[in-house]
């Protein structure tokens, strides 16, 4: 166990180097010059190459990889281009608005995916069934800003029921969590819901039910723990889903998360907080994961004895 | 995993629940959605609107520019005078306070001016390299001393970038300035940054003209998404928005509690032509491109009617507009008969597009349809934005379309970057005009109003005759707001007077 815990650990470091990396070489490839960006369309040329040489960009290509890795590797992000400040002190002052979005995000599918899974496969073949079904494929396949748009009119603009954007308090969080959520929820209805089948289906369910056990019972001590095991796992893949979610939910519900600081990076070409936002993105993946699998052992005996 | 998660997720909502006390609205304070939050609060070190629309609230400069945008006015400098050759300004700086209660000298004046000039992290120093010497005579005199004689130069003091910084309190911490600046000379203060969402400012009871001031307070919120940011004006969660996309202004006009505002701006879009490559070389092929396009047919489907047709590089609105310019006629067969006489009966033109960007592509569609009416071929080539610009100025096009908003009111800066022949080749279009280049270096150094007017007539004159880049159309600034704001106005150079808004 702990030896398999060092090598995860060894395997994370190296993806995210390795990120780094791919990240690095993607956006100082792209033809795009932050020094004019920065400088705007008056500046004349030398403006741009002062600033070029400030920034350090007239540095051969390897040379600026270096600089940053080494930095990285001192916990050091570097510099936001537009904004002048540490990109750490950028994301973290934007990570519990974000943090605060993807925990009520996971909240809103955990619980939908869960409850309309175990319905539906209870009534499987029903109405019932087929409307969450249908609903969930809805679900799964509405583009985000779709959904994030039609919750607006709906609850804030035709209702008046919730802010239609901002950040702060309970009512804020409403509509950008279920955006957020309701695709998760779709794959979780359908997940939960096929592995109830297969539960119900099994010998120690008819022998539970042969007992007499009543069916709420068998439903709740019986086949949903083992039927939403799978999802356990899910969760921690979600984080990743969730890191590109959060880009279009927080544009549109004006959500200052780190979403939203890599939207307007991206407008700037501001490197470094690109880089930082999508290094915290793999970071928050790679962890997701790992706890994952960590705690699937103590969730899962059957893993634990393989 | 879950318990990790939620317990972080749990702290954080506590943390957002008790914030929500604060979201009740005070009564004077007016807010505003925009698409893109602050950068910094170092006015040198920024050259994005964004940044300068909340500059001009929170600081202020020594020459203002008024609400038409074409005349300056005394800002914190009370009076001035010129000496004969031109080349020393004497400033009164008026008696005025920072915030933090200090008095605004001329040394701060001084300090201001020079940091632009020399700080390594300023945007600008190339605009005021001109400046020789700055110095305060005494504490309410500033004496500038210029290099060279320049009739713009007292419009670039009103750029918000050179705005009048406390030395005491920039010297304490450049940085921890940018972040929040400690005194300001504005009309407002920053009481806080919430990077990401809004920019809160206070009024300044130590503005000195702080009378004129009806808001307690403004904040600027970003909202990026524009249907969101329109809804929530229409729903009155917020005071105003700006940026309303062309398509949204006939629908929000029929709304009793909005306000649709349309003011002049300085924006002009133009068809970039490179001059070196092939036929585009002559003048008759160039005057036939712009007789082959229906500016007209552009202004009404991109702008929605919005816009209006240009026909000179300075906007109409600007100093030096000369209205009575010539504009070429949409004829697309006399277009297709120049052509045939200038021997380019074949022309083929690659046309570079910034993908993504839903008007430059509807615009390159349109024109790809009008052009071929006088039998001009045009290759669309789809590029990155960022990557166009590189193509541009490596000379890699045909034609672009391109669009231009001014920084300053006098015309000398547009004017040198697209005419004035150096180092950007005309703003990459490669035109060359000795005649041109002759009077707009003699048109910055002329010092008589009358005579610089008369110089830059013939300047646009000339440069439409020989069609340097096709002039396409105007576009207005469009905000809303909620019908119990009033004065929420923005000049041509982008500057929002808040300090004479009112909000009932």
């Amino acid at each position: 166990m702990g030896f398999m815990l060092l090598r995860r650990l060894g395997q994370a470091f190296l993806i995210l180097i390795g990120v780094a990396a791919i990240t690095f070489v993607l956006l100082y490839a792209l033809p795009a010059d932050p020094a004019r960006m920065l400088a705007g369309r008056s500046a004349t040329a030398q403006t741009v190459a002062s600033i070029r040489h400030e920034l350090g960009l007239d540095q051969p290509l390897l040379v600026q990889f270096w600089t940053y890795l080494s930095g990285l590797l001192q916990g050091d992000l570097g510099r936001s281009y537009a904004q002048k400040t540490e990109v750490w002190t950028l994301i973290v002052a934007r990570l519990p608005a974000t943090l605060t979005l993807m925990a009520a995000g996971i909240l809103v599918e955990v619980v939908l995916g869960i409850t309309f899974g175990t319905i539906a496969a209870v009534k499987r073949g029903g109405t019932v069934d087929r409307v969450v079904m249908m609903a969930s494929f809805v679900g799964v396949s509405a583009p985000q800003f779709v959904v994030a748009l039609l919750l607006l009119y709906v609850f804030a603009v035709t209702l008046g029921w919730f802010p239609m954007s901002g950040y702060g308090s309970f009512a804020h969080v409403v509509l950008p969590a279920m955006t957020l959520g309701v695709l998760g929820a779709g794959w979780y209805a359908r997940m939960v819901r096929s592995a109830m089948i297969d539960v119900l289906n099994q010998d120690y369910v008819r022998t539970a039910r042969a007992k007499g056990l009543s069916s709420r019972r068998i439903i709740f001590r019986h086949a949903l723990p083992n039927a939403i095991l799978p999802i356990v796992a899910m969760i921690g893949i979600d984080i990743g889903q969730f890191m590109g979610g959060v880009v279009v939910v927080e544009a549109v519900y004006g959500w200052p998360g780190i979403g939203q600081l890599a939207w307007q990076a991206i407008q700037q070409v501001d490197i470094p907080i690109i880089m930082g936002v999508t290094l915290t993105s793999a970071l928050a993946i790679v962890t997701g994961n790992l706890v994952a699998d960590v705690i699937a052992p103590f969730i899962d005996p059957r893993i634990r004895t393989s | 995993m879950n318990r990790k998660w939620k317990s972080i997720g749990f702290a954080a909502f506590a943390a957002a629940l008790s914030l929500s006390a604060s979201f009740a609205e005070a009564a004077g304070v007016l807010t505003i959605g925009r698409r893109e939050d602050s950068t910094t609060f170092d006015p040198i070190k920024s050259a994005q609107n964004v940044d300068n629309w909340v500059f001009s609230n929170v600081f202020d400069v020594l020459i203002r520019v008024d609400k038409s945008g074409t005349k300056l006015e005394p800002g914190l400098a009370e009076s001035w005078t010129v000496s004969d050759d031109g080349l020393t300004y004497t400033f009164k700086i008026r008696d005025a306070k920072f915030s933090d209660g200090s008095p605004i000298t001329a040394e701060d004046a001084a300090f201001s001016l020079l940091r632009i000039r020399d700080n390594e992290g300023s945007l600008w120093s190339d605009s005021y390299k001109i400046v020789e010497t700055a110095e305060a005579t005494d504490p309410k005199t500033l004496t500038v001393k210029l290099k060279t004689p320049s009739a713009p130069f007292l419009s670039t003091l009103a750029l918000p970038n050179v705005s009048v910084l406390s030395k005491k309190a920039v010297e304490a911490g450049e940085d921890a300035f940018a972040e929040l600046p400690t005194a300001s000379s504005g009309a407002f203060t920053v009481k806080e940054w919430r990077r990401g969402d809004r920019v809160i400012l206070e009024k300044n009871p130590n503005f000195w003209q702080a009378d004129r001031v009806k808001l307690d307070g403004v904040e600027w919120i970003s909202v990026p998404d524009d249907n969101t940011r329109m809804l929530n004006v229409q729903a009155g969660q917020l005071d105003t928005a700006i940026f309303v996309p062309f398509s949204r202004v006939e629908e929000l006009k029929k709304d009793a509690n909005l306000s649709v505002l349309i003011d002049t701006s300085t924006r002009e879009d133009h068809l970039l032509i490179n001059h070196e490559h092939g036929a585009l070389a002559k003048k008759e092929v160039r005057q036939a491109v712009d007789m082959a396009i229906d500016k007209k047919a552009i202004v009404d489907t991109v702008t929605f009617g919005l816009g209006t047709v240009a026909n000179s590089y300075i906007p109409k609105g600007s100093l030096y507009h000369y209205d009575a310019n010539y504009q070429y006629p949409y004829d697309p067969a006399k277009a297709k008969a120049m052509l045939a006489e200038a021997g380019a009966s074949d022309l083929s033109l690659n046309y570079v597009v910034n993908a993504g960007n839903e008007v430059d592509e509807q615009i390159a569609v349109l024109l790809q349809q009008q052009l071929s009416k006088a039998g001009i071929t045009v290759n669309l080539q789809k590029v990155d934005p960022s990557q166009s610009w590189d193509m541009l100025i490596a000379g890699d096009y045909d034609i672009s379309v391109m669009y231009w908003t001014n920084d300053i009111l006098d015309p000398d800066q547009k004017t040198t970057f697209v005419l004035g022949h150096d180092t950007n080749m005309n703003y990459m279009t490669r035109y060359k005009s000795d005649k041109v280049k002759d009077l707009v270096a003699a048109a910055r150094l002329e010092l008589d109003p009358k005579k610089r007017e008369a110089m830059y007539a013939e300047i646009q004159k000339t440069a439409k005759d020989d069609v340097h880049w096709v002039d396409l159309y105007y576009s207005p600034y469009i905000n809303v707001a909620r019908k119990n704001v009033e004065n929420f106005y923005q000049n041509p150079l982008g500057r929002f007077f808040l300090e004479d808004t009112v909000k009932n």
